[in-house]
């Protein structure tokens, strides 16, 4: 068995006339928490969709848990836990009523499991859904995508819509119930600093592509402004992939791919500058925005593990 | 043990975590032989990465301020506070050069930084002092 | 085109063009229903007579069917829509919306019958077939009677939808805004029917004329042959007056709660876990198969509209017996059931069949189902079936009760009263899977049900032009098996697009 959980090689998917993805490659290992970040509007729900059969590719290879969604829909949605963005369910359900009647559709739903979660999430389940408060809703929606067991857990922004503190028990939910217990989880989601405690690797989608896909600890090592004489270009831009740039008078900051060689390398050379932390936000706003010389070959992607207990 | 994490910070997680528990090594709030939560139970506590928090576990024991014993937990080391002030006087170094930097680059001199850097230790001395008399 | 720079004059001019927008399809839909009618009988109506009989049964069922829809959606296609918070909130009273939505909703409704009426009465002119023609033992002049048809259709429908309209207002989303208006609807014929009834009884000649009077007020009531009458008679003032007044407040009643909702505040977590750790926590053991929770959600989703359409026929023919026919029994009171049965049977028929998947494919909700790992066939199936039987539940018990009533004497006077039955019920089921197909195609409710009613009168138009046909050819009468293969085909032609639009997720989604 490999051991990626998804995979997916040079998808392309266009309606009508607007390309969405063009050429979208990931990978996400088994046993990773994956966020899967992007603008709204950048593909990131047609690309969940995919995944789980809803949609049919143009081009390229796609695998979830081994399997090719297109081709063997049922077996895929029986083996993820899937909850959709803003999912809606029928609103005259009672919360309990949902979960026994979705129970059958799945071979290996556990109806205990499902009744802990409940209880765990604080989900009313003689209330009808559509009195469900948003937070509410999303949880009942994370029971259903759970109390089967599923191997994979995919999540389309799940915190769109919840406020502060439902986001950080959701943050909570998801790391005692899903890390807890080994399972992948593939989420998207547009709140970056939402994101950087809980997952383990992040892959930023942009105009159809995958710009960047890497551990997010290293992100923050690895993408870093620096300030320098705009006389001193020189030394840089040969190596190094620059996201972002701006000019002040005649000081130049430019936010870079790989900072560590690239200090290394001005420290060589003995060119004056400082070097500026950058939050995720701003990471995310150069790789979307940056008016740097935005890579026109195929997108990067750096294999890193992170290391498993 | 409380700690404090900012989100969107320009500062790392993980960094955040580590620099707050050398914190309180140092000061005295953790002391040896003190018994640190599970990484599961840290990591539900700050809704952050079980992943992170082992990761800043074992930088902390390889810094000699936390020790992994097979099958009870994580403690802090006997050598704890002097380990983190030995940290934290790298990280301290590494913060004064950036101060430094930037008093150079405003035309300060030598002697200038000296002052604001006794005038800002003058400022703390009296919660010191209280600390200390307590 | 107008530059996109201009903006709109006037806000009724944005509210005006907006409801255009809304309406100017089903507009088309309706007007192309309606001629395509007209042409099943232009092909093979040779006189007056049979024309003007035509243009009635045509308008009858048009009235019901454009007043029930055009209202229900007037009353509930914003909220169903998520749109209403939106128009409410616009820094203008709710009641401009509401005006600009009813007149263009009734402009729909009307157009239509009066474009119907003029092509009447061109097409009767020049062929010159203004000779006398009787109905229900009163003379007329073809033209008079296209005219007075015409003029009562209209004033049929616009109280029909209006009542339904302000019966409806603020449902959640337009089946449930149609059932409301339907009980509503029901509700005021029986209490008419109740004053009549008293008025008669104790020998109250004004009480059984007031209400007789009340009428014009009544949904629909302008309608009634009785108005008709009382047109010829010449006490038309008064009824003009009642019908004005009656209808001036169901109009208030619309304009004062149209939009006037607030939307139920989503609970805080808070509040709620305080109940949740109390109690209620229990949970049922699970479905124990994938046929049984898909039965059990479509009698779920189906079984209220049957059960609300037996109370409601039940409620129409005691009303319609109180009224005229009371001398008859027993019998009188079985044969108006099993009318009503057929007439609301058909209605109900109609949006059991769009109910099937209204819900599943309504959008978010279609992708909750679509991501499950079910089996799509077992699903079409079970949701086709039970629905199916929901109605046969429903309806037959209502048919056999009639039955019962009337001696088993219904169907004395057809020769072969299986046959009979068996059509109703081969044409019901035909209602039911073109409904169906069609808003699985179109997920629009009023397409689809226009569409449906499209379809069933172009097929009555192909089955009788083929009979036409044949006769010209054979010299015979049309054999029934070739209309029943004809029924078979569409039947099952409709299933296999239904299916087809269910399981590749096909349609038009807008």
């Amino acid at each position: 068995m490999s051991g990626l959980a998804i995979e997916i090689q040079g998808v392309r998917k266009s309606f009508r006339k607007t390309e969405v993805l063009r050429g979208m490659s990931l990978q996400v290992e088994r046993g990773q928490t994956f966020a899967f970040l992007g603008r709204n509007g950048a593909g990131k729900t047609t690309a969940i969709r995919m995944l789980l059969g809803l949609l049919n590719r143009d081009d390229g290879a796609m695998r979830v848990l081994g399997r090719d969604p297109a081709a063997d829909p049922m077996a895929v949605r029986a083996s993820v836990g899937y909850l959709a963005e803003d999912q809606t369910m029928y609103g005259w359900m009672r919360a309990g009523e949902i979960l026994r009647f979705i129970a059958p559709f799945y071979p290996t739903w556990d109806h205990d499991l499902a009744l802990t979660y409940a209880r765990d999430f604080e989900v009313p389940l003689q209330t009808k859904i559509k009195h469900l408060s948003k937070g509410q809703n999303v949880r009942l929606g994370l029971v259903m995508a759970l109390a089967h067991r599923p191997e994979l857990v995919i999540l389309d922004d799940p915190a769109l819509g919840l406020d502060p503190i439902m986001r950080k028990q959701f943050n909570r939910d998801l790391i005692t119930h899903l890390q807890g217990e080994g399972r992948t989880v593939f989420y998207s989601s547009h709140l970056l600093y939402e994101v950087e405690p809980v997952a383990d690797e992040v892959a930023i989608l942009d105009q159809g592509r995958i710009v960047r896909q890497i551990a997010t600890e290293q992100l923050r090592a690895d993408v870093k402004q620096i300030v320098l004489p705009s006389n001193a270009t020189q030394a840089l831009s040969e190596a190094t992939k620059v996201l972002d740039r701006r000019s002040d008078g005649d000081e130049l900051a430019l936010t870079v791919e790989g900072a560590e060689q690239a200090i290394e390398k001005l420290r060589s050379e003995g060119i004056e500058h400082r070097v500026v932390d950058l939050n995720l936000d701003e990471i995310f706003e150069a790789y979307v925005m940056g008016q740097g010389s935005r890579p026109t070959a195929e997108p990067t992607v750096d294999n890193v593990t992170v290391s498993q207990t | 043990m409380i700690l404090r994490i900012e989100k969107g910070s320009a500062v790392p997680i993980s960094r955040q975590i580590g620099g707050q528990i050398a914190t309180l090594c140092a000061s005295g709030k953790l002391k040896p032989r003190d018994r640190m939560p599970s990484v599961r139970e840290l990591a539900r506590e700050l809704a952050v990465n079980q992943n992170t928090i082992l990761r800043v576990y074992e930088r902390l024991v390889s810094d000699g301020l936390l020790e992994m014993r097979h099958g009870q937990g994580t403690f802090v080391t006997e050598g704890a506070k002097e380990n983190s002030l030995a940290a934290h006087r790298q990280r301290l170094l590494e913060e004064l050069r950036q101060l430094a930097r930037q008093g150079v680059a405003l035309g300060l001199s030598s002697e200038q930084l000296h002052e604001l850097l006794a005038e800002a230790i003058s400022q703390l001395v009296v919660p010191n002092e209280e600390e200390a008399s307590r | 085109m107008k530059s996109e720079r201009q903006p709109m004059r006037s806000v009724w001019h944005s509210l005006l063009w907006k409801e255009w927008h809304e309406h100017k399809w089903k507009l088309a839909a309706l007007m192309m229903v309606s001629f395509i009618v007209v042409a099943t009988h232009y092909s093979n109506s040779y006189n007056a007579q049979t024309m003007g009989v035509a243009v009635f049964g045509l308008l009858v069922p048009y009235c019901v069917l454009a007043g029930t829809f055009l209202g229900m959606s007037t009353a509930g296609r914003e909220s169903g829509r998520k749109t209403l918070t939106f128009l409410q909130s616009l820094p203008v009273p709710m009641w401009r919306p509401g005006i600009a939505k009813l007149s263009m909703a009734i402009l729909t409704a009307v157009l239509p019958v009066i474009a119907l009426g003029a092509f009447c009465m061109w097409w009767i002119s020049g062929e010159g077939m203004a000779d006398m023609f009787s109905f229900e033992g009163q003379v007329w002049r073809a033209t008079d009677w296209v005219a007075i048809t015409t003029i009562v259709s209209v004033l049929g429908v616009t109280s029909l939808l209006l009542w339904m309209a302000a019966a409806g207002a603020n449902q959640s989303d337009e089946i449930r805004a149609g059932a409301v208006g339907f009980l509503v609807i029901s509700f005021v014929w029986l209490v008419i029917a109740y004053i009549v009834y008293q008025g008669e009884k104790r020998h109250l000649q004004t009480v059984h004329e007031v209400a007789e009077v009340l009428i014009a007020a009544a949904p629909g009531g302008v309608g009634s042959t009785t108005i008709m009458w009382r047109i010829q008679s010449g006490n038309y003032l008064l009824l003009l007056a009642t019908g004005l007044i009656g209808h001036g407040c169901v109009l208030a009643w619309y304009l004062r709660r149209f939009g006037r909702v607030v939307s139920r505040p989503s609970r805080t977590d808070g509040n709620v876990s305080s109940i949740v750790t109390n109690k209620n926590q229990q949970l049922g053991p699970p479905m124990r198969s994938q046929f049984t929770a898909t039965a059990w959600k479509q009698i779920r989703e189906t079984g209220p509209l049957s059960l609300m359409a037996v109370g409601g026929v039940l409620v129409l023919a005691t009303a319609f017996y109180l009224i005229n026919d009371r001398q008859m029994g027993a019998r009188g009171f079985g044969e108006v059931l099993a009318g009503l049965t057929l007439t609301v049977g058909f209605l109900v028929t109609l949006v059991t069949g769009i109910g099937v998947f209204f819900e599943d494919l309504k959008p978010g909700v279609d992708d909750f189902w679509r991501s499950r790992p079910m089996n799509f066939s077992l699903w079409f199936g079970v949701k086709f079936v039970v629905g199916v039987l929901t109605l046969v539940v429903a309806f037959g018990t209502l048919f056999l009760f009639a039955y019962w009533l009337t001696d088993a004497s219904l169907f004395v006077r057809e020769s072969q009263p299986l046959v009979v039955v068996g059509t109703f019920v081969g044409i019901f089921l035909l209602i039911y899977t073109l409904a169906m197909a069609t808003y699985c195609l179109l997920r629009q409710p009023i397409y689809a049900a226009v569409l449906t009613f499209g379809l069933l009168f172009g097929g009555i138009f192909v089955v009788s032009w083929l009979d036409q046909y044949h006769r010209l050819l054979r010299g015979t009468e049309m054999h029934w098996s070739i209309v029943l293969a004809l029924m078979l085909f569409i039947q099952v032609y409709a299933t296999a697009w239904a299916w087809q639009a269910v399981r590749s997720d096909w349609g038009w989604k807008g």
